[in-house]
């Protein structure tokens, strides 16, 4: 398997921003008017001027154990959660994907001008940096012939959140997609997501489960 | 030989890639490689040598990452990392034969410092030029030759190291910059915005590296070669990486690098080297197919340019429009929001200039009884953050414009200097620290001329005093006066000759407030938009007018359609085709005020409540009417019948409402409201939530002091006491961040304990409220607003 660091970026017809979900973001649970889908759509058209997706990353021969995963000679991360979600695995690939910077100060500019589309616009990023996910995902599994086990992020269950910069210099993700990291471990841009994707072993076979299944925060506003 | 003067005349070539040929050597993974300065000094000092061999004249030394902010090293300190880089290049200039400072030169190298500059980011623009200093100053104390600041994928950034490698220290300081395939940095700037703005700081090269490989860079430096009058620099990486046999290699190989190098060298490129996966090999290599190139001479381009961080605009043929309507002169709304500390109506005015076709906003908010320094800087700051437009930052005071133009990312317009002597004193030395675009008045001690010829001396006055600052013609515009005609019947004839004049004869740009020539006389659009076409016809470069006034955007838009200075008529055919459409959508329906608030309508929202003061009283709409159409929509929220963005359009539709019923209300009337601090706790930076309870805080009555994102606990203490408020809202999105909410609520306790904590956030759950000492936890917004209305007995 290559080992180098990969870049990746893909155009808006390629990603298909799941509106739904930004809608779940947004706390709409039922069917949305002619109007406020008129409104969603034209923030969908204004986010699509500004957002540039891009991504890093690059695989890892993995060793499993307990509580503990090794990514070569590189870095351990403590976790029993990652280690059942990567138990079986010898390899794994680790990413960060970004919607770029323009979403943030599209974001910005509107949280001083209109609120209401700030939030909107906000949604519509959290659902589309998720969306690049899976096609990024789809695509690296697509052109290795891989099947990934769902992807876990660093602050998702024991896995630490400080381990964030580990996993950006794993794929110097500053250097190639600018994404930085604050003194508490938020990436900026925001609409960023950095994750670890399992590469299942050759005959398992896929359970596709839900985003929100495995999660411990059954009181979330945002589950499915 | 001094570089500076060497680049000039001859191509001179820097090492190839540090980092990746350290790895290469057995750097371990996850360590610092300025730690290698100290532990195998024999490998840097090699590879230094190889290097030398190679034919490199520049050593950048393994610097890149040696910065307080990102490197936090418990083993050296930052001064033995920079003291044993240096000194590892000097044993190797040494150790080879060569003379330092004559044969090859040693650059001290100066990376990003990893962290993003607000507004985007959490760090402060003076923190990041402070840790550059302190770079920079090791760095000349070690004995570097000069300075190389590189990599940088964000202007801001750029501006911060170059202006504390230059206030800081004497050394040379070239610059480069990484672009991707779109031929943009990382925050979105092109090449001409990047050179108007590092040329405008007076860098002493300029130029790209990282991020492409030599083919992909040809492009981008084809448009270095073209705008910029200062040496260009190119370093390509060796290509993409892949690996072979679990090695990172690079695809292009030294030869194709090489050739590829002989074309740019030949595109007229000063300096030659490389970056990630080069090696001595492709510096060799380079050197080899380069040697017969004689270095071009460097050019002036003269070109007037003023920047953001993502655009440029230039002035050639097509006039550009200078947004006038952020100047408190004759603006009673805009001088009330100066004193209110009202921003938001200030960045409305820039979004709307912007919407309706200015290229460039001016920046006035000079008003006797306001702290100038403070709201120029804050005004710029906050304007860029909604605006990617170049702004024209207009102050008589040069104290405000150099605090403006310090913290402005990008090369400003000036407005402006004149022919004082005092005037030219205090302003060109800012132009001449931070660059920019500065306008001249004609006039001077003895007032403004009569005629046309004593106005082009005063200009021919300013640009040779100009000259002696080092700054060029093309970065002056002339401002020759539009003085009004009523005073005057040859005043606009003046203007005009001189603007003729100034564009023939001093072959100089020319600006002018145009306005200002109807003064004292009815229907003013009228005469303003003829005096506008006269005055481009004669050559005018560049108008100050309202964008918003469609008789004066009629002018612009047929003077370039019938110029030919609009291609395929796209820009009229848009503005024409606007026209319409505007005209056929302004019949009015008969809705309610109540109406339009539930639906989120903002602009009928205020018409109604304007029309509805002729017969009510303003008490009675803002309780009859207002109150209860909001209390309807929140209700509806808490049901979940009303959903998040219904929610905020109503509150803005109400807060538009509010707007045109508040003028109305007497001051006794005017009862002050209970006020509640809000805060996104210290390390946070996600404040959205935040806004959201204060928007609907404000709209049922409560005074919101806002302390932004990211605030200290002491900070939020301060408010309160000072305030004697009874509230305090925090919030905080992860759980790192609870650990500060935890901390202020510990603070407020003990030292104002007469004060009420509501905390709200993605992380926080009843539990971890009751856990962190926390009076209340709201979940959304609207529990917020009825936990106020407890607390203050409503």
């Amino acid at each position: 398997m290559d080992k180098a660091i990969k870049t990746f970026s893909a155009s808006c017809d390629k990603v298909n921003i799941d509106k739904e979900l930004a809608l779940r973001f947004l706390r709409v649970r039922k069917e949305v008017d002619d109007e406020t889908n008129a409104i969603l759509e034209n923030c969908l058209d204004e986010f699509e001027k500004a957002v540039q997706y891009k991504a890093s990353y690059r695989y890892y021969d993995i060793k499993v154990e307990d509580d503990k995963v090794a990514f070569e000679d590189d870095f351990t991360l403590k976790s029993e959660k990652l280690s059942k979600n990567l138990r079986g695995c010898s390899g794994a690939f680790v990413f960060v994907a970004t919607t770029s910077i323009g979403v943030d100060r599209l974001v910005n500019k509107y949280m001083n001008l209109q609120l209401s589309r700030a939030v909107i616009l906000d949604s519509i990023g959290s659902a589309a940096v998720e969306s690049f996910c899976d096609y990024l995902c789809k695509t690296i599994q697509d052109e290795n012939g891989l099947n990934f086990r769902p992807r876990f992020s660093p602050g998702y269950g024991d896995l630490n959140i400080s381990c964030q910069g580990c996993v950006l210099s794993a794929c110097d993700a500053s250097r190639k997609i600018g994404v930085t990291l604050s003194s508490n471990h938020m990436m900026v841009p925001k609409k960023t997501v950095s994750a670890i994707a399992g590469v299942r072993p050759k005959d398992e076979v896929c359970k596709s489960a839900s985003r929100c299944e495995n999660c411990e925060n059954t009181n979330c506003l945002y589950r499915e | 030989m001094d570089i500076r003067k060497r680049i000039q005349n001859e191509i001179v070539y820097i090492d190839g890639g540090l980092g990746s040929s350290l790895i290469k050597m057995g750097l371990p993974s996850g360590m610092a490689p300025e730690k290698w300065n100290i532990k195998e000094p024999r490998n840097i000092v090699d590879l230094h040598k190889e290097y030398i061999n190679a034919g490199a004249q520049v050593l950048t030394t393994n610097t890149f990452g040696a910065n307080e902010l990102k490197l936090e090293d418990d083993e050296y300190s930052l001064e033995e990392l920079v003291f044993s880089a240096v000194e590892n290049a000097k044993v190797a200039i040494e150790e080879s034969g060569k003379t330092k400072g004559e044969d090859v030169y040693v650059a001290l190298s100066i990376g990003p410092c990893g962290k993003l500059l607000k507004p985007l980011g959490e760090l402060d623009f003076e923190d990041a030029v402070k840790a550059f200093s302190k770079t920079a100053i090791l760095g000349e104390k070690a004995g570097a030759d000069l300075v190389i600041i590189e990599t940088m994928s964000d202007t801001f950034e750029a501006k911060a190291a170059l202006l504390a490698v230059k206030e800081s220290t004497k050394l040379p300081v070239f610059v480069t910059v990484a672009y991707d395939e779109s031929e943009k940095l990382m925050t979105g700037a092109d090449p001409l915005t990047v050179i108007a703005m590092l040329e405008g700081l007076k860098a002493d090269a300029i130029g790209l590296n990282c991020g492409l490989g030599p083919q992909q860079m040809k492009s981008i430096v084809e448009k270095y070669v073209k705008y910029s009058s200062t040496p260009v620099i190119v370093s390509p990486n060796a290509g993409m990486p892949k690996s072979v046999d679990g090695k990172t290699v690079y695809d292009v190989d030294e030869n194709e690098f090489a050739s590829v190098m002989k074309e740019i060298a030949g595109l007229g490129v000063h300096c030659l080297g490389g970056c990630c996966g080069t090696t001595p090999s492709y510096i060799k290599a380079t050197v080899e197919a380069t040697k017969d190139i004689k270095a071009k001479a460097i050019e002036k381009k003269n070109l007037t340019v003023v920047s953001s961080y993502t655009k440029a605009v230039e002035f050639k043929n097509k006039p550009v429009i200078v947004g006038e309507r952020i100047n408190p002169t004759g603006k009673k709304k805009l001088k009330e929001a100066l004193r209110e500390n009202r921003l938001d109506y200030i960045l409305n005015e820039a979004v709307s200039q912007q919407d309706k076709g200015a290229k460039v906003l001016d920046i006035n908010v000079g008003l006797p009884e306001i702290d100038e320094v403070k709201m120029l800087t804050d005004t710029v700051k906050a304007v860029q953050a909604v605006s990617d437009l170049p702004l024209q930052l207009d102050s008589s005071d040069p104290v405000a414009l150099e605090s403006a133009m310090r913290i402005y990312n990008g090369k400003p317009m000036i407005n402006s200097v004149n022919g004082k002597k005092s005037s030219m004193d205090a302003i060109f030395p800012l132009v001449k620290k931070y660059g920019g675009v500065v306008v001249a008045l004609t006039l001077d001690e003895n007032g403004i001329p009569k005629t046309s010829n004593e106005r082009v001396k005063i200009a021919e006055k300013i640009i040779n005093e100009a000259e002696k600052y080092g700054i060029d013609k093309c970065d002056i515009v002339v401002d020759s006066l539009a003085m009004a005609v009523s005073s005057d019947k040859n005043s606009a004839k003046t203007t005009i000759e001189s603007v003729r004049k100034l564009t023939d004869d001093l072959g100089v740009n020319t600006i002018l407030g145009v306005s200002n020539i109807s003064f004292g006389l009815p229907n003013r659009e009228m005469l303003n938009s003829s005096f506008l076409t006269l005055c481009f016809e004669n050559g005018l470069s560049s108008a100050i007018m309202n964008p918003l006034s469609a008789k004066m955007m009629e002018a612009y838009y047929s003077f370039c359609a019938l110029k030919g200075l609009d291609d395929n008529f796209e820009s009229y055919i848009a503005f024409a085709s606007g026209q319409e459409v505007a005209v056929t959508k302004t019949e009015s329906s008969d809705i309610t005020l109540t109406y339009a608030i539930e639906k989120g309508f903002s602009k009928k929202a205020y018409e109604i409540a304007l029309k509805l003061l002729e017969s009510e009283n303003p008490l009675d709409i803002i309780n009859e009417k207002i109150i209860p159409a909001l209390n309807t929509v929140g209700e509806g929220f808490e049901k979940n019948t009303v959903f998040l963005p219904q929610l905020l359009m109503s509150a803005e539709a109400a807060k538009s409402a509010f707007d045109a019923v508040k003028t109305a209300i007497k001051e006794s009337e005017n009862k002050s409201a209970d006020k509640i601090v809000l805060a996104t706790v210290e390390g946070d930076i996600h404040d959205i939530g935040k806004n959201i309870v204060k928007v609907l805080l404000e709209n049922y009555g409560f005074e919101v002091i806002d302390l932004g994102r990211d605030v200290k606990p002491e900070t939020v203490l301060q408010a309160v006491l000072e305030n004697d408020v009874k509230l305090c809202g925090l919030s905080a999105l992860m759980t790192t961040t609870v650990v500060s909410m935890e901390e202020t609520i510990k603070l407020l306790k003990e030292k104002a304990p007469f004060c009420k904590i509501v905390v709200g956030g993605a992380v926080l759950t009843q539990e971890y409220a009751d856990m962190i000492g926390a009076s209340h936890y709201a979940k959304d917004a609207m529990e917020s607003v009825r936990y106020a209305q407890t607390v203050f007995g409503k």
